[in-house]
């Protein structure tokens, strides 16, 4: 009897536990393909230097990526990354530029530099009475310079993104966040503004 | 007859629930930035300006509670924001950049910090699920198992119904400053929210200051207001 017992509060205890636990953004997570339908050609190369990007204010500490409301009373847990959140928007607009047809190199060589700055990379759980939802939000600021260092495009982009409503949001937050990248950097590529600034 | 399925009760539930239906439906968002621009600035509110070289800036806070309740939707003292209506004119040859991020408020020793929209919405967020579970308890302690279905019921018209945060979350998005790049001879307008405590309302005199960069010669410019909020809490209209 006080076996069966004891096996019976392990194993809630070990549910308490596990459901605890706040998600992780991995580097695993960021193998994304985003969207992007037009291109540079190879007859005209357009050649860029990516700085690393920076991180505004409003954001406190750049491992945190969100805050997850975990067990069941719905405790608050930070999100963490195992990237800052500049080396992942970094990286990420990189591997889309290359994709998109352009070549990446030092600053002397390139025709434009792109900079940047972090403002908001963030998901949370909004709670319902029945259901919750994640919510990210990822916001930046892109310039884009010539050889003279004189502004030649910029924009705040901004990449938004909800999962469906469920019992238990915790699981979405992290596919949600990836989203809401997805979507910023798509932005960017979508916008005619910004192929007529670096198209050449 | 046991109290709780008493038809006064249910009656009074009802009551309360329809009183509740009629203040989410009292507040329209403005339908753009120059019908929100017109809302909040109405004779004798905050409405202050500097103009320098390269730029003119104009700065109305949302201070006073009914043009913020008809404007916002919500009691910006309630959330501990001040929101404040921007509006940036490039009068000079280059490309500038308004930069929020970096902007702040001074309060004698103390700064406060801007508020990206999505930081403001959370926080309103916040307290629509507070009160959702709040008044499902409420009503779930007050009248047993018919008490808690309505209590659910309500919780559920307050999740769904447009109340706080989903109402304001789209307005907030559409009508914040935009564009922050701005090129010559163009202009950007919107809200931008500040974190404000409540006793900071009372305070002798608030500094804002807002940084303006040259995005080709990098110089940084400040935009800075100064005011007394208590001065904007209460318009003539509402004096009367």
């Amino acid at each position: 009897m006080r076996q069966s017992i004891l096996f019976c509060l392990f194993s809630v205890l070990i549910l308490l536990i596990s459901a605890c636990a706040a998600p992780q953004l991995k580097k695993d997570d960021l193998l994304f393909e985003p969207a992007i339908n037009k291109g540079i050609s190879d007859e005209k190369p357009v050649i860029l230097y990516v700085e690393d990007f920076g991180f505004a204010k409003t954001i406190s500490n750049p491992s945190i990526v969100g805050e997850a409301q975990v067990g069941m009373f719905n405790a608050h847990a930070s999100i963490l990354s195992q990237d800052p959140v500049h080396t992942i928007i970094t990286n990420q607009i990189k591997k889309v530029l290359l994709k998109a047809g352009f070549k990446l190199d030092e600053k002397e060589k390139a025709h434009f530099s792109i900079s940047g700055r972090i403002e908001r990379f963030w998901v949370n759980e909004r709670m319902g009475t029945w259901s919750e939802n994640a919510k990210a939000y990822v916001k930046y600021d892109l310039i884009v310079k010539d050889k003279q260092d004189r502004f030649i495009w910029g924009d705040n982009i901004i990449g938004k993104a909800t999962s469906a409503k469920a019992t238990d949001a915790t699981k979405d937050d992290v596919p949600t966040l990836i989203n809401g990248l997805k979507n910023s950097i798509e932005s960017i590529f979508a916008n005619e503004s910004f192929w007529r600034a670096v198209g050449q | 007859m046991s109290w709780f399925d008493s038809k006064w009760l249910t009656k009074l539930l009802l009551c309360v629930l329809a009183i509740l239906l009629c203040g989410c439906a009292t507040y329209k968002p403005p339908d753009n930035i120059q019908t929100l621009y017109e809302g909040v600035s109405q004779k004798g509110s905050a409405d202050l300006s500097v103009t320098s070289n390269e730029f003119e800036v104009r700065c109305l806070p949302i201070i006073n509670e009914k043009v913020a309740k008809t404007n916002l939707g919500i009691l910006p003292e309630e959330f501990e924001v001040l929101p404040v209506f921007l509006k940036v004119e490039n009068i000079s040859q280059n490309p500038i950049k308004v930069d929020l991020p970096n902007s702040f408020i001074t309060i004698g020793e103390k700064q406060t910090t801007y508020m990206d929209i999505d930081s403001v919405v959370d926080r309103i967020a916040k307290k629509d699920a507070d009160a959702a579970i709040g008044l499902g308890l409420v009503f779930g302690m007050l009248g047993g198992i018919t008490g808690g279905a309505v209590g659910g019921a309500v919780g559920a018209v307050i999740d769904s119904s447009k109340v706080g945060s989903r109402t304001v979350e789209g307005h907030y998005y559409r009508q914040s400053f935009n564009p922050v790049f701005i090129q010559p001879k163009n202009s950007g307008s919107g809200l931008v929210f500040y974190h404000l405590s409540e006793e900071d309302l009372d305070c002798e005199g608030l500094t804002l200051s807002i940084p303006i960069m040259d995005l080709n010669t990098n110089n940084i410019s400040n935009a800075k207001f100064t005011f007394k909020p208590a001065n904007f809490k209460t318009i003539k209209e509402d004096r009367k």
